[in-house]
């Protein structure tokens, strides 16, 4: 899960680590009110979990609360690599004398420090030149990084030795920080040198493990409203779905709902994306995207309960195939336990369901007793599966 | 797991001690370490001798081997065979003898070639600017490895260099160095035995763990063999067995002569490979690396024995 500025920042100033004091706005005018109490120059940044933000036209360093307010209207109306911006970050801006670039994430068998003298935006061009501007050295597990090991790896970047010693310090905490966080990455671009020879991290990035948020309470609520797909927040359904994901073990569960009719329950990758090409081709449209990885039967009851609590939805298509190898008894009697929680009538709802696989025949029984469930007969392929449900949405619609 | 390594160059850097630089035979740069730090070097004859790492430079090692003609031979053949260009296998770096995080002050002492894990220290603390002081003991200025940048050192107010001649009134007086150090000051050791022994004796009061050594050999497997060993059992609570380990052997020879591999390097408990938590019985330690608080769990199965008949280790 990505962390938004704030959120990595915050993280580190309790760590006692250099981080410029900054509020959130929502709008301009909240921006304008953050940028008089902080006073002076400041950063407005758009609040989005991406980097390259400086790049494309979303930080903008400015003077005074007016031009804060303009800064912000603008920035709150643009997308940031596909990200609609819904805050700015309204930070004090630092009289920056020299960018430096400091990040931990994992290399091939350890934790790994990256860092470079020459920090700032263009640090991808860094790294393509492959002039040895970039010191990449991964970090014992066991003993983590000393600030002896942390010090030869900034004397190795060039930088002036006076700067080192505080280098050195800065990285051993900023390591401690990203090791006690469960991050996969934490980016630091750029650590400024201010114009008093301070260090200040005014850059922040960080992603953490979304399997370790158990030990994170503080983040574990923040996915529901600011993960949603495209930069949208996560309707009730969807926030459902990802709550029972971490509340029953075993598996896992994704929904997202897209604006069509035709629900989709689905597993795998391929075959999932390949049915709803298949959909669009037969005339209909998807109502949502899922996925499913064998788990007990909480897990998909979940996803069959956010499918039909979906008003959007008018019919349902459960699309498997044989490479899931998963018995088909666990999606009927998922579907059969939701359908009753949910008081479904198939003979309203249509269902159709192409499952195949191990205990095909029980689960072909347990559905036999109910009206309005379609399950296609052995050999039917994808698209027969898609036809049918199709049709059978459209003929409900068309009188 | 051992790395394949080449000899990049071997230098003479003062009487009878030469510098070598080591890289990983596929260009590959070598494992990081922290200072004080030491590598194993698999010598063609089969001995396994531990040369400190001097620190400095990120892709290869640099070492500096004494030749000791009265020694065990591992320092004659490493002479020998370590010409640039020549393959050679070595360790992954350990550390026993670590830098201390938090002190308000590093003294380092280093007696003759025990200066080579202390170089090491001394560069990483130079550069985090804290403070530290070098007292270096040789016996004369033609047997000082690193003389140029031990006399830099000097002429900064950071080290004295003491030449003894060889005369024992002319040793310098530890007790009194000791006694005029700020609180929270770190001494770190290596040199010869009776040089550690003064620091040691010296140090007597000082706050555990603020006092460090690291050492060439091990006198206490010497003395307390001539004072007698007693032969006891061993078991093996993992694997089963129980074996007999007689005065005369070790509990590691005894386990290999059963086709029971164990990891082992120095076999003097010096260098820490051979490690192993026991489970019941009373070890009698003879190694020089684990404190006392270890001690508790764990022991050097190379050297140590046991006080009780039985002794049941984690195996």
């Amino acid at each position: 899960m990505k962390l938004l500025e704030d959120r990595a920042k915050a993280w580190l100033r309790r760590r006692g680590l250099p981080v410029p004091d900054g509020r959130i706005a929502a709008t301009a005018q909240e921006a304008a009110t953050a940028a008089e109490a902080l006073g002076g120059r400041v950063a407005v940044k758009a609040l989005v979990a991406t980097g390259r933000r400086g790049k494309a036209g979303a930080v903008k360093l400015v003077n005074g609360p007016d031009a804060a307010l303009s800064a912000a209207s603008e920035i709150l109306r643009m997308q940031v690599a596909g990200l609609r911006c819904r805050q700015v970050y309204v930070e004090r801006a630092m009289e920056v004398r020299e960018e430096l670039y400091l990040s931990f994430g994992f290399g091939k068998l350890a934790p790994q420090i990256v860092a470079s003298r020459r920090g700032g935006v263009d640090i991808e061009s860094v790294a393509a030149q492959s002039t040895g501007d970039l010191i990449s050295v991964e970090i014992n597990p066991v003993r983590g990084l000393t600030p002896w090991r942390a010090a030869e790896i900034w004397d190795n970047t060039g930088i002036p030795s006076k700067f080192v010693p505080a280098l050195a310090a800065l990285s051993v905490n900023v390591y401690e920080a990203f090791y006690a966080a469960d991050a996969l990455i934490l980016e630091l671009n750029p650590i400024a040198i201010t114009a008093d020879g301070a260090l200040s991290l005014i850059g922040a990035m960080m992603e953490v493990d979304s399997n370790a948020l158990f030990r994170h309470p503080e983040w574990r609520e923040l996915g529901f409203d600011e993960g949603g797909p495209g930069g949208r927040p996560l309707n009730e359904r969807e926030r459902a779905v990802m709550e029972a994901d971490r509340k029953f073990i075993g598996g896992a569960i994704r929904y997202t709902e897209l604006p069509g009719e035709i629900a989709l329950f689905l597993a795998g990758g391929g075959a999932g994306l390949l049915q709803h090409d298949l959909v669009l081709e037969a005339g209909g449209r998807p109502a949502n995207h899922s996925d499913l990885s064998p788990a007990n039967v909480e897990k998909p009851a979940a996803l069959f309960d956010a499918i039909f609590t979906n008003p959007g939805a008018k019919g349902l298509l459960v699309g498997m195939n044989y490479l899931q190898m998963l018995p088909c008894t666990l999606v009927t009697e998922a579907l059969l336990v939701s359908m009753n929680r949910n008081k479904v009538d198939p003979t309203e709802f249509p269902i159709v369901l192409r499952v195949f696989g191990p205990r095909e025949e029980e689960a072909r029984a347990m559905i036999a007793g109910t009206p309005g469930v379609r399950y296609m007969p052995s050999g039917a392929s994808l698209e027969d599966a898609v036809r049918e449900i199709v049709a059978a949405v459209s003929s409900r619609r068309a009188p | 797991m051992l790395i394949q390594a080449r000899v990049r160059s071997a230098t003479t850097i003062a009487q009878d001690v030469r510098c070598y630089e080591l890289v990983a035979a596929d260009q590959s740069p070598l494992p990081a370490y922290d200072p004080g730090a030491h590598i194993d070097l698999h010598l063609p004859s089969g001995a396994i001798r531990q040369y400190s790492l001097l620190g400095g430079a990120d892709a290869h090692y640099e070492i500096a081997i004494q030749q000791a003609l009265a020694g065990k031979g591992g320092s004659v053949e490493a002479f020998n065979v370590l010409v640039p260009g020549a393959s050679v296998r070595i360790s992954n770096p350990r550390n026993n003898f670590a830098l201390a995080l938090g002190a308000t002050k590093h003294l380092f002492i280093a007696g003759g070639i025990g200066i080579t894990p202390i170089m090491a220290m001394v560069r990483a603390v130079s550069r985090v600017r804290e403070p530290f002081y070098l007292i270096y003991c040789t016996r004369s200025p033609a047997r000082t490895a690193f003389l140029d940048f031990a006399r830099g050192l000097a002429a900064q107010g950071q080290a004295q260099l003491h030449h003894d001649e060889g005369r024992s009134e002319a040793q310098l007086d530890v007790r009194a160095v000791l006694a005029e150090q700020p609180e929270g000051t770190h001494v770190y050791c290596c040199g010869p035995e009776g040089m550690m022994a003064a620091v040691r004796e010296a140090a007597v009061g000082w706050k555990a763990g603020a006092v460090h050594f690291e050492h060439f050999s091990n006198p206490q497997i010497a003395t307390r063999q001539a004072s007698g060993n007693a032969s006891f059992k061993v078991r093996l609570l993992r694997s089963g067995g129980t074996f007999d380990v007689p005065a005369d052997r070790t509990i590691i020879e005894v386990l290999r002569d059963n086709g029971i591999e164990v990891q082992t390097s120095c076999e003097s408990g010096l260098c820490g490979t051979c490690r192993t938590r026991y489970v019941s019985g009373t070890p009698d330690h003879r190694d020089l690396i684990l404190d006392d608080r270890e001690h508790g769990d764990y022991m050097m199965i190379c050297c140590s024995r046991s006080h009780s008949g039985l002794l049941t280790l984690d195996l």
